[in-house]
């Protein structure tokens, strides 16, 4: 990494020119990917990567430029002097000054807890175990493909800025996606399953992969066989993997702060709960938190990219919305604290608010006994696509699996379940919260900014029982 | 700058080859994305992210293929860089890949000015945040119900070579610009805000015009305004250009690619030769199109480039290929192995990718919207992704720009939307395309031509 006295100089020379502030983010971050098809090790990758990133204000304008390529001190003074240009430039033109809110100033060096350690895992190691769910896959002539997926990360970061911050973290997270395709009955039905998150490789081998693979094998062959349906409005019970979706498409993002302020309007769209705070937007059992401190979740960190402290932040109590994820920069615009919500995918770009571990809170419920005591309705498991209209109000997700529940007992399974609503009456109508808490996410897969950001996100919740309107396919 | 790419690839190949291989290849990249990103009608990113790094792909006997990327180019990095490639490359599964591309001609007629525009490699960023400066004021000037003016402004310059030990030296250049703006209302009449966009996407500076996009786009807006909500019920649907590249880009380019088609998890499984789309209608895969974004006379693996049909007059033609995936089906290549999404990354291994799609048709409209008797207009859609992808079934909703059409004029603004079909289906009921043909290419999508299209029967559900 990044020498400290370098850096320094670095800064000091950012001061010196008049800056009000700046930082500088350093990155090496180790990348590998395997992917085996039918027991095949098809595709193998590994990087290597790295840069610095220095972001200055200047006259309430921000610049910011990063290079890959460095290797001394004057690379690093070029970078700067760009970052300065482009601020210096804005500055001409801006209108209103950027303010960054206070956060307390840290120094820290942490690094994830891992059993098994990504940065020396053995990749026959991993692709044995893949080859292995592939097997464990292959139950019948009827599953025509398997696939399983793993990717590690493993990140060594530095955040230093002007005001004294100095943060040092490696971040290890891994992932592994077991799938397959059945056919038959004129269909062609796929299922898969994810598990993972930041720590070592042990978030996939120690998970119970073998009896996972064969139950998913059977449910891709029982959807070649399982009933559509058209078009109905019921009571839906949805698992937590669907939840996910929710979370984080529907809460999660609308509680970005930036989205509140019109500043993605162009892009990432707007909050359908922005001029709702202290106001209901669900029933009294809907409890949203984000939280980026738990150990082991996908977007476990203790600090943002901006040196903010990470916490947990509340954001709709008994359905009351009363909080938003902010950086420095919406923090000031709202005149509040930052959440440490500011995430930057790597060195070389800006941060942005980006929403975490973001779930529905527990409820009382055991999940069988909300199915127990629902008369008739629709239970949903797992998610494969979102699509959201520009404030997060209209939506649509994708289920991997349904059952019909009738009399209080799920029947039926029923397959290409696509379940829609509108977001507060969604909401509204919970009745029902499970007990059962299970966060999903383990891959960089959520999209924000231009040019976009990929980033972790561990979403979900418990079950939960509402009423929405569920399509079956279209064809 | 490009020869001092292949010098350095040849540097690293040459490591390689002192180690226990049989061929290794360097895919150098150095590119350069600046961003102004304003929104609310300030300026609020100024950014410039400068990557230099190079993929190493190693091939063992038994046709074993690993790779490793590094952004680090002293003598012990580059040692490690071949370790990693090919630690990767014995972990691999054999195959029967015998040889990364050999040199082939390069058929495709650009040239590098067609590709590379020099005003815009020189562009200093005080220009770049001055034009953005203008599209604020124009839009903010045209009226004063305009509210703010937001997007983003990218300029993306990149220069790449490939090199391998079967005999391949490429290298090219390229620059792309991409100037978005969306232009919202002050106090629109609904809780929804009332948007127009515009946009604009070239390799040449010289046809952007900051204030004429601005405008547009603030055009669009004040004729949305006063929306009313749109009745359910299956509805003739003028897209506009900007529509379809969405369609395109998320719901239809993974379903035609080799490797999607050989997992069995495409809708156009074993559907070569059989009509997929109204039989006037056409789609073509071309890598020479100029100014196309993702031209190119080669691909991310050194494969020559040549035109392809998709799609031609509603017959299914042709999946695309990179060489790894060509050859487990045994063909050739079809040029389309690239390390990109909306620009260039040192991504290990090249995924299959689209170059530049074109849509075309018999049937062609020169004024659509007054040909039309009842349907409706939409502009901009919004999050349009396969619900079921193994179908094609898509959703999406319209965005901005949506009107009624009643006699072939434009009449009542309408509230977004949003429309729940099916690709197979929308591309049968395509009924006629305008001659209003223009690049777009949306986030991480797909570079597309295409005109206004006209498609009867959509389903606009509750």
């Amino acid at each position: 990494m990044i020498d400290k006295t370098l850096v320094e100089a670095v800064l000091d020379d950012a001061q010196s020119k008049g800056v009000d502030y700046a930082d500088l983010r350093a990155d090496n971050i180790s990348f590998t990917r395997l992917i085996v098809e039918d027991a095949s090790l098809e595709h193998v990758e590994t990087s290597k990567t790295g840069g610095v990133g220095i972001r200055v204000l200047y006259k309430g304008a921000i610049g910011f430029a990063a290079t890959s390529d460095w290797q001394a001190k004057t690379d690093l003074e070029r970078v700067l002097e760009r970052a300065l240009r482009y601020a210096k430039s804005a500055a001409t033109h801006s209108k209103k000054r950027i303010v960054l809110a206070d956060v307390k100033i840290c120094q820290d060096n942490y690094r994830v807890k891992e059993k098994i350690p990504l940065q020396t895992l053995s990749q026959d190691l991993q692709s044995q175990l893949m080859i292995d769910c592939c097997k464990w896959l292959q139950i019948d002539d009827e599953i025509k493909k398997t696939v399983a997926n793993a990717h590690t990360d493993c990140r060594h970061e530095l955040f230093v800025s002007t005001e004294g911050a100095f943060i040092e973290s490696q971040n290890n997270r891994c992932s592994l996606t077991v799938s397959c395709v059945a056919a038959g009955s004129g269909q062609r039905q796929q299922y898969y399953k994810r598990t993972g998150g930041s720590g070592g490789w042990e978030l996939a081998s120690e998970h119970p992969w073998q009896e996972d693979c064969e139950q998913i094998a059977k449910d891709a062959i029982d959807l070649t066989k399982a009933r559509s349906l058209a078009e109905e409005k019921t009571i839906v019970i949805s698992d937590p993997g669907f939840n996910y979706l929710m979370a984080h498409e529907i809460c999660g993002h609308p509680s970005e702060a930036d989205r509140w302020l019109g500043w993605e309007s162009a892009w990432a769209g707007r909050a359908w709960w922005s001029d709702m705070m202290g106001k209901r937007v669900g029933s009294e059992l809907m409890n949203v938190s984000c939280d980026m401190t738990i150990e082991g979740n996908t977007s476990y960190a203790k600090y943002d990219s901006e040196g903010t402290p990470c916490q947990k932040t509340p954001l709709v109590r008994d359905g009351i919305l009363v909080g938003a994820l902010h950086s420095r920069q919406t923090a000031a615009e709202f005149g509040v604290v930052p959440t440490g919500q500011a995430i930057a995918m790597r060195s070389g770009f800006l941060p942005l608010v980006r929403m975490g571990n973001t779930f529905f809170e527990p409820g009382d419920w055991d999940p069988e006994e909300i199915i127990a005591d629902t008369k008739e309705g629709i239970y949903v498991v797992g998610c494969t696509r979102p699509s959201i209209d520009q404030r997060r109000y209209s939506w649509k997700i994708g289920t991997q699996k349904g059952y019909r529940i009738k009399n209080g007992e799920l029947t039926e399974m029923i397959r290409n379940i696509t379940v829609g609503g509108i977001a507060p009456e969604y909401f509204k109508a919970i009745d029902a919260v499970g007990k059962d808490f299970i966060l999903s996410g383990a891959i960089a897969n959520c999209m924000k900014g231009q040019p976009g950001q990929l980033y972790y996100t561990g979403n979900g919740g418990g079950t939960i029982r509402s009423q929405a309107v569920v399509i079956g396919a279209r064809t | 700058m490009t020869h001092k790419l292949i010098d350095l690839g040849k540097e690293i190949i040459s490591t390689a080859e002192k180690a226990d291989i049989q061929q290794a290849e360097a895919y150098v990249l150095d590119n350069t994305f600046t961003t102004i990103r304003f929104a609310s009608s300030q300026i609020l990113e100024n950014k410039e992210d400068y990557v230099k790094g190079v993929v190493l792909r190693v091939l063992l006997h038994e046709g074993k293929i690993g790779s490793a990327v590094t952004t680090t180019f002293t003598p012990a990095a580059q040692q490690k860089l071949v370790e990693d490639a090919i630690r990767s490359a014995k972990t691999k599964s054999p195959s029967q890949y015998r040889s990364f591309p050999t040199p082939m001609s390069l058929k495709c007629p650009l040239k590098e000015n067609d590709l590379v525009d020099s005003k815009l490699w020189d562009l200093d960023v005080e220009k770049l945040i001055e034009q953005v400066a203008i599209q604020i004021d124009t839009a903010m000037d045209l009226n004063p119900t305009v509210g703010s003016v937001s997007g983003s402004h990218n300029v993306y310059l990149e220069q790449y070579a490939i090199v391998n030990t079967a005999g391949l030296e490429v290298c090219t250049k390229g620059t792309k610009l991409s100037n978005a703006c969306t232009v919202e209302l002050e106090a629109p009449s609904s809780a929804e805000p009332i948007s127009g966009y515009s946009w604009y996407d070239g390799r040449k500076l010289d046809g952007f015009d900051p204030a004429q996009v601005a405008t547009e786009s603030a055009e669009m807006a004040l004729r949305s305004n006063n929306p009313e909500k749109l009745d359910p019920g299956t509805y003739t649907v003028i897209f506009e250009p900007y529509c379809f590249t969405e369609i395109l880009s998320y719901c239809v380019a993974y379903a035609l690619t080799g490797k999607t088609v050989r997992d069995k998890q495409s809708y156009f499984v074993d559907k070569i030769g059989e009509e997929v789309a109204a039989n006037h209608f056409s789609l073509l895969d071309n890598p020479w199109l100029p100014d196309g974004l993702f031209s190119t006379p080669f691909d991310d693996e050194g494969v020559p480039t040549k035109p392809l049909p998709m799609i031609e007059k509603g017959v299914l033609k042709n999946y695309i290929y990179d060489s790894y995936w060509a050859m487990k089906e045994g063909r050739a290549s079809t040029g389309h192995g690239f390390r990109r999404s909306d620009y260039r990354h040192t991504l290990g291994v090249p995924s299959i990718t689209p170059s530049n799609y074109v849509l075309d048709s018999s049937e062609r409209v020169k004024d659509i919207i007054s040909e039309t008797k009842d349907g409706i207009l939409v502009s901009r859609v919004w999050y349009v992704y396969p619900i079921n992808p193994l179908l094609g079934d898509f959703t999406g909703c319209g965005r901005s720009g949506m009107q009624i059409i009643k006699d072939g004029e434009l009449t009542t603004p309408l509230k977004q939307f949003r429309f729940f079909d099916n690709i197979l289906e929308l591309f049968k009921n395509i009924e006629c395309l305008g001659t209003n043909d223009i690049q777009v290419s949306p986030w991480f999508g797909v570079s597309i031509k295409t005109p206004t299209i006209k498609v009867n029967n959509v389903r606009i559900p509750e």
